[in-house]
């Protein structure tokens, strides 16, 4: 199991990243708030962070999954590494 | 006449070679360049691809076997109804040069005019309708006396210094599109403005109601089209050989970005899939794209087509028909928030008006 510190770290940078392709500031996003409403990034670049997270941890999801309840925030991509790792 | 398509050479040390895909069936039209298998080195997998189009009329190897270099995979006919040579007398047919061979609108023209294909110089490989109307008008002026044939053009370079590199395979299949497009179709464009926010509030509240991460807009107006198009045959048409050929099913082409490559992914039989068992469909070929996972089937076959700029905020983008395709919707929000349905149409299929009446009902989400 990855250090959860580590994966959150992780995980915002490469949101930052996703944000900075589309030319907006990812730096102030909260761990809890909500990644689909804050505007950083469109479906496109969402679904590039799914592809990314899965290959990143090595965990794979089912279309199902890919809910506000699992990936809508930062500390709940957390949570889902820590149910299925 | 029958054309076969053989195992290339990959390598210079195997003689033979695994075949590890067949991606058409007996009786499928193909288009040239098309792939129609797959095999495997070590090094990588190759696409096989067909070198005409045509109708599939046999496939004589099968996936997951070792196959000879040089030896026959499958027989493309110009017609579904042609045949193939005896497999045991292993005899071939020679394939007939295709220097001169008239494209639809050069066919047209040469019917409209009473032409001979042989009559026509041909000033590439193939004989365009551009040649027979430079043909025609050198006629024209010089009534009194046959037309000399005119002088072939020479081949266009450009003028400034560089280098020769290959196409990418994604590369030479958008060559294709915009080949056929410019070749086959009689394309035309027309859009219409429209109420983004009614398809905006539809999208939102069916994401809040089943939690999805993403805006799943695009996807219901693609499903929406691919709806469309069931209820309403003509659009799920194309033109083959002079006959309206009417597919089966709605295979709804979505264009996708992934990395710098654009792709059309295709949802097959979308007529049968609600709205949320397309997007499904939709976020997994999404998925493969980024992943450089998309397999050949999952790029072939649209009957129907759907792109969106909305993304860049264009004012106006105007798609290239997809092979065999009669309707390519373009959608695009601009940047003064101005929401816009255009579409590409082949004119041997659809009306200005039928277009049109698709459009505006693709402009409303279902009630």
């Amino acid at each position: 199991m990855h250090d959860v510190q580590d994966a959150r770290d992780r995980i915002r940078r490469k949101i930052m990243e996703l944000a900075q392709a589309l030319g907006r500031d990812g730096s102030k996003l909260g761990d809890d708030q909500l990644i689909p409403q804050s505007g950083l990034l469109d479906s496109a670049s969402l679904m590039m962070l799914i592809v990314w997270y899965e290959t990143e941890f090595g965990i794979s999801t089912e279309n199902e999954e890919l809910t506000i309840d699992n990936f809508g925030t930062i500390n709940l991509m957390v949570d889902y590494l820590r149910r299925h790792q | 006449m029958s054309h076969p398509v053989r195992a290339p050479r990959l390598n210079n040390n195997d003689d033979d070679v695994r075949l590890t895909e067949v991606s058409v069936r007996v009786g499928d039209h193909v288009t040239a360049g098309q792939p129609v298998a797959e095999l495997e080195t070590d090094k990588a997998n190759v696409a096989v691809e067909a070198d005409r189009s045509g109708y599939v009329l046999r496939i004589l190897a099968e996936a997951d076997t070792m196959v000879k270099v040089g030896s026959v995979l499958l027989w493309i006919g110009d017609s579904p109804n042609d045949t193939v040579p005896d497999e045991s007398s292993g005899q071939e047919v020679a394939r007939p040069s295709e220097s001169g061979e008239p494209t639809a609108k050069a066919r047209i023209l040469l019917a409209r005019h009473g032409l001979n294909a042989a009559d026509v110089p041909a000033r590439g490989g193939r004989l365009t309708a551009e040649d027979v109307e430079a043909y025609v008008s050198s006629r024209t002026l010089r009534a009194a006396a046959p037309a000399p044939a005119p002088a072939p053009a020479a081949r266009m370079a450009p003028m400034a210094s560089g280098r020769l590199t290959p196409l990418s395979m994604e590369d030479r299949a958008m060559l294709r599109s915009v080949l056929w497009h410019r070749d086959e179709a009689v394309p035309a464009y027309l859009e219409i403005d429209f109420d983004q926010q009614r398809w905006e509030e539809y999208s939102k509240a069916y994401a809040a109601d089943r939690r999805l991460l993403g805006d799943p807009l695009l996807g219901l107006i693609a499903q929406r089209l691919g709806a469309i198009a069931h209820d309403h045959p003509k659009l799920n048409t194309t033109i083959v050989d002079g006959a309206r050929h009417v597919y089966d099913h709605v295979n709804l082409g979505f264009t996708i970005q992934a990395h710098e490559q654009l792709y059309l992914v295709v949802i097959h039989e979308a007529e049968t899939k609600e709205p949320h068992k397309f997007i499904e469909a939709l976020n997994r070929l999404h998925r493969k794209a980024i992943a450089r996972q998309l397999r050949p089937e999952d790029l072939q076959g649209a009957t129907v087509a759907f792109s969106s700029m909305a993304r860049w905020k264009v004012n106006q983008h105007v798609p290239i028909l997809p092979p065999y395709v009669s309707m390519m919707v373009a959608h695009t929000v601009s940047a003064d928030g101005r929401g816009v349905l255009g579409a590409t149409y082949d004119h041997r299929v659809l009306s200005g008006g039928e277009a049109v009446m698709v459009l505006n009902r693709l402009s409303r989400p279902p009630e």
